[in-house]
């Protein structure tokens, strides 16, 4: 690891409190992110993607808590911080990108407002020069007549310009480093591709990105590492061209099998069969044992813990040496 | 839609609703025994030239229709001509004097509920679950279970009947008016406390709370300029079913305490039979009603920008 | 009025069960709702507590002359104004030495006469209506429409005000008044269940058998509509019973010397300084009454709701 390395994420445990008793959502989730560097955390609704990266911020819901791991962002541990010391790195230090700015901006405030409040909060700069930045920063996502469209209500913007909106709220104040939360699944094709280029352009300034995704075309769009998780669980990390080129472990086959792939017309769609396990139902071993169609009944049963594949990567599958 | 036509729409159907309340009003009136010129009930010897404008107005050589006709004539020019029971004083000066007094008591009892309604509902939400909110709700829920006018009861019974330190009828001072206002105000502040905590307990779920948390703002902070706004504006919706609430409570709270307002004309009106007065009060009832719903569903417009966008600039 | 518009008029009962016949279907669905209902409501003791409560007041209000240790109006010159436990008269006397025990049994009478028999009138004509305006639309549609646009001008109470100046005070005419005041909203509720109902599967099942209008409305809507109807009476109730107090407090109920709470509070008010023992026995029985329907009534709501929300 470099002395870059931003965020440090060791065997991250979240539970939730439930009717039918606690549930771990995310069981033991690892990676780390460089400045400069984006990495994508791949899977299904429900594999804990987003619960992990929301976790880091403490932005769960009463009923969740972290119950073991570390998350060392700029030497601190994220986890178990203060409230006051955790505030100052929310919005500032580290910010986040939501699936839709219609649901993540407020309807009745406007976007000068919600641009640079957290400018002013943060003690980055006064009013006036936030509201320049804001400004700036509208029109560096590429939104026209940024003077006039910052005086309106989100929902007076069209879906693109509000995406790209927010995306200019979280980046305003210069992070280093962005969580982005499925920033491309509520908007159409042509917006996507808009988002993908801002949040490439982030990267190039040397912002680190946690890119949460269930889409693999999106995150290999800019993204140098690949995080798979299934179940709450990491089933595959690696640099994210190796991993393209021959996934280890069969859920990540199975995932980029069925991912639309514009430039390769060829290719065969397929589908994994089944679908998602219930986090609270965990099957004993292997989480995807009763999807996977290598599936070995003596060998499956039994907790797989992520093993080198190659130099940089690891899977958990005891039949990933296999596919390499 | 155009705000011209949606205001346009909305004044129609207010005025014909309004032709409907009087319509119907006057024929129920017209069924009860006694006629709107019967004069029995006057007791007055100075009454002659009442009697002789009464013959007048609502005589029965007067067709109905005249008498509906003539009674809205006078209604619009505001001239309704003298009432039977306070003989002397016309029907629109007896509203002219006594709707003050029902619009302060209505007025103050919703600031009251108000300043109940959203600590408490607030506090409430954010406290889901706790005994804190456990307890407010039973409280609620009595507060809304019981009448103003048990309520009025109730307070006359601690503080007039058992301490002694406020009095318990008549309207002359600031002293009069507690007592009212409260019982005026719980039933409202029940339903605005119910609407407050789940109104407030849905925006604590929305995005754009957490967003605005991860943005780094501070729980108090953020409270108030994304979960209140948010949560509170909608509450402008419940203004008219508190009013029809506010309009009855007075109806009683008026005539147990003895205050002088339009509701207690009302009720006399009702009670002896006069025709005019209580075709002039109801009437009234329906406009201050109606106008207020109108007046709140402009007020919505305006304070949610949405709306206001919608309505106003396109 | 606000009682009645917050019950969910979507409210769905169980799948029905594709099996079964259509004929026996719509019944079966209905008695297994209720059990489920019932079920639910016993483990609720405030409401069973409520239940428990208002079945004594009604017993007691059912054979009042039995129980009543004086005649309503018979006074006893002796003891006007008389304290509580004042020999003879447990609760004290009134101005005219009249029995307030006895007074306030006879009150109840009148309060769930009139409580029940308005409810009960208004339930009538707002299932008659409101069945053939979710049924058939057209007239009565239109008529149901128009008059909830009028009622929604004007406070229900005011105008029940209004019927009574109009219809006069004896018992029949004050629970025609509320009556007429009150049917709108449970009407409006009969026909959203109706609208709903229509488009389950045992009714379409009833209709494609050929079975006439009137006995799938009767047979196969009704039944599965009465949870939710049952609801709306459980706040009915108290609503007629506080508007018959209302009036009666306004001088404007049930004729004297025929007791009311509501007259009962109406002369203890002009003696709340010097004897307010005369008001606290009417304002209590009443405020017990009422809090145990709206207990009763949460209850009722919450067994029948599907969806296990609680307000």
């Amino acid at each position: 690891m470099t002395a870059d390395v931003l965020l440090d994420v060791q065997e991250l445990q979240v539970q939730f409190r439930t009717e039918r008793g606690m549930v771990r959502a995310v069981d033991g989730l690892s990676y780390s992110v460089a400045r400069g560097e984006a990495v994508a955390v791949v899977g299904e609704s429900g594999s804990g993607k987003s619960v992990g990266a929301r976790s880091l911020l403490g932005l769960l819901p009463k009923t969740a808590s972290i119950t073991g791991g570390q998350a060392i962002f700029d030497g601190n541990d994220l986890v178990g911080m203060p409230e006051r010391a955790m505030r100052a790195i929310r919005g500032r230090r580290i910010g986040m990108v939501f699936q839709n700015a219609m649901e993540a901006m407020s309807p009745t405030i406007t976007l000068e407002r919600q641009l640079t409040e957290h400018l002013i909060w943060h003690g980055v700069c006064s009013k006036a020069e936030a509201r320049e930045r804001a400004i700036r920063a509208l029109g560096e996502v590429g939104i026209p007549e940024p003077e006039r469209r910052i005086r309106m209500y989100p929902f007076q913007l069209s879906g693109g310009m509000r995406q790209r909106a927010m995306i200019a709220m979280a980046t305003a104040i210069e992070p280093d480093l962005l969580i982005a939360d499925e920033p491309t699944t509520a908007v159409d094709v042509t917006v996507q591709r808009q988002i993908l280029e801002l949040l490439k352009a982030q990267k190039e300034r040397g912002t680190g990105i946690i890119m949460i995704t269930h889409d693999l075309g999106v995150a290999r769009f800019f993204c140098d590492t690949a995080v798979v998780m299934y179940a709450g669980q990491v089933v595959e990390r690696g640099p994210m061209a190796e991993f393209i080129e021959c996934p280890a472990h069969p859920y990540a086959r199975g995932l980029l099998g069925s991912t639309i792939d514009v430039g390769d017309r060829h290719r065969k769609l397929s589908v994994i069969p089944g679908s998602p396990v219930d986090v609270a139902n965990r099957p004993s071993g292997c989480p995807f044992r009763t999807r996977c169609a290598l599936a070995d009944a003596d060998r499956c049963t039994h907790a797989q813990s992520l093993e080198s594949v190659s130099p940089g990567r690891v899977a958990a599958c005891w039949r990933s040496h296999d596919h390499v | 839609m155009n705000l011209a036509v949606f205001a346009v729409r909305r004044v129609a159907r207010l005025v014909l609703s309004l032709i409907a309340v009087s319509i119907i009003a006057f024929g129920l009136l017209q069924l009860a025994p006694g006629s709107f010129a019967d004069i029995s009930n006057l007791a007055a010897e100075e009454s002659s030239t009442v009697t002789a404008e009464m013959q007048q107005r609502y005589g029965d050589e007067v067709p109905v229709w005249q008498q509906y006709l003539g009674f809205m004539k006078g209604a619009l020019t505001w001239d309704m001509g003298p009432s039977y029971k306070y003989t002397g004083q016309n029907v629109e000066d007896i509203i002219a004097t006594s709707f003050p007094v029902s619009a302060t008591l209505a007025v103050v009892a919703v600031i009251i509920a108000l300043c109940i309604a959203i600590p408490v509902g607030v506090f409430s939400a954010l406290r889901q679950n706790t005994p804190w909110d456990y307890g407010s709700m039973f409280a609620v829920t009595i507060w809304h279970s019981l009448p103003p006018y048990l309520v009025g009861t109730f307070l006359m019974l601690l503080l007039s009947g058992t301490w002694h330190v406020l009095p318990s009828r008549g309207w002359s001072g600031p002293e009069n008016m507690i007592m009212p206002v409260i019982a005026l105000a719980l039933g409202p502040a029940a339903v605005m406390t119910r609407y407050v905590r789940s109104s407030v307990l849905e925006t604590l779920r929305e995005e754009y709370v957490t967003a605005a948390f991860a943005k780094g703002g501070a729980r108090r902070l953020v409270i108030r300029r994304y979960v209140l706004r948010n949560s509170l504006i909608p509450l402008v919706t419940v203004a008219g079913p508190v009013l029809a609430n506010l309009m009855t409570g007075t109806v009683f709270i008026e005539w147990i305490f003895g205050i002088p307002g339009l509701g207690q004309y009302f009720t006399d009106a009702a009670a002896s039979r006069d025709m005019p007065l209580l075709m002039g009060t109801t009437l009234f009832f329906a406009v201050i009603l109606m106008v207020t719903n109108l007046v709140v569903d402009l007020l919505y417009g305006f304070l949610d920008p949405r709306i206001r966008a919608t309505a106003g600039a396109r | 009025m606000t009682e009645t518009d917050r019950i969910d008029p979507a409210e769905r009962p169980g799948p029905p069960d594709s099996s079964e016949p259509a004929a026996t279907a719509g019944a079966a669905q209905a008695q297994s709702q209720f059990r489920r209902a019932w079920t639910r409501f016993r483990r609720n003791k405030l409401a069973l507590a409520s239940l428990v409560i208002l079945a004594a007041l009604i017993v007691v209000a059912m054979i009042a002359p039995l129980i009543a240790p004086y005649g309503f109006e018979e006074p006893d010159y002796e003891n006007t104004l008389a304290g509580p436990g004042t020999a003879g008269h447990l609760l004290g006397t009134d101005l005219l030495g009249r029995d307030l025990l006895s007074r306030l049994i006879y009150s109840l009478r009148t309060s769930f006469l009139v409580g029940f028999g308005a409810e009960l009138a208004a339930l009538l004509v707002a299932i008659v209506i409101g069945l053939m305006a979710g049924y058939r639309g057209g007239r009565a549609e239109q008529l149901l429409m128009a008059v909830t646009d009028v009622m929604f001008a004007f406070p229900t109470y005011l105008f029940a005000v209004l019927m009574v100046a109009v219809l006069g005070r004896s018992v029949g005419a004050v629970i025609l008044a509320i009556a007429i005041a009150s049917w709108v909203n449970m009407a409006r509720l009969t026909r959203a269940q109706t609208l709903t109902l229509m488009q389950r599967d045992f009714v379409e099942a009833a209709r494609a058998m050929g079975a006439p209008g009137v006995t799938i409305a009767v047979r196969y809507v009704l039944p599965n509509a009465v949870g939710p109807l049952l609801v709306a009476v459980s706040f009915g109730i108290p609503a007629a019973i506080t508007a018959e107090a209302g009036l009666a407090l306004l001088g404007l109920g049930v004729q004297p010397p025929t007791p009311s709470l509501g007259g009962m509070i109406q002369d203890g008010i002009s003696y709340v300084t010097s004897y307010p023992n005369m008001l606290v026995w009417p304002a209590v029985m009443l405020a017990v009454v009422l809090l145990a329907f709206t207990w009763l009534g949460d209850g009722i709501r919450d067994a029948f709701d599907t969806t296990g929300t609680r307000r």
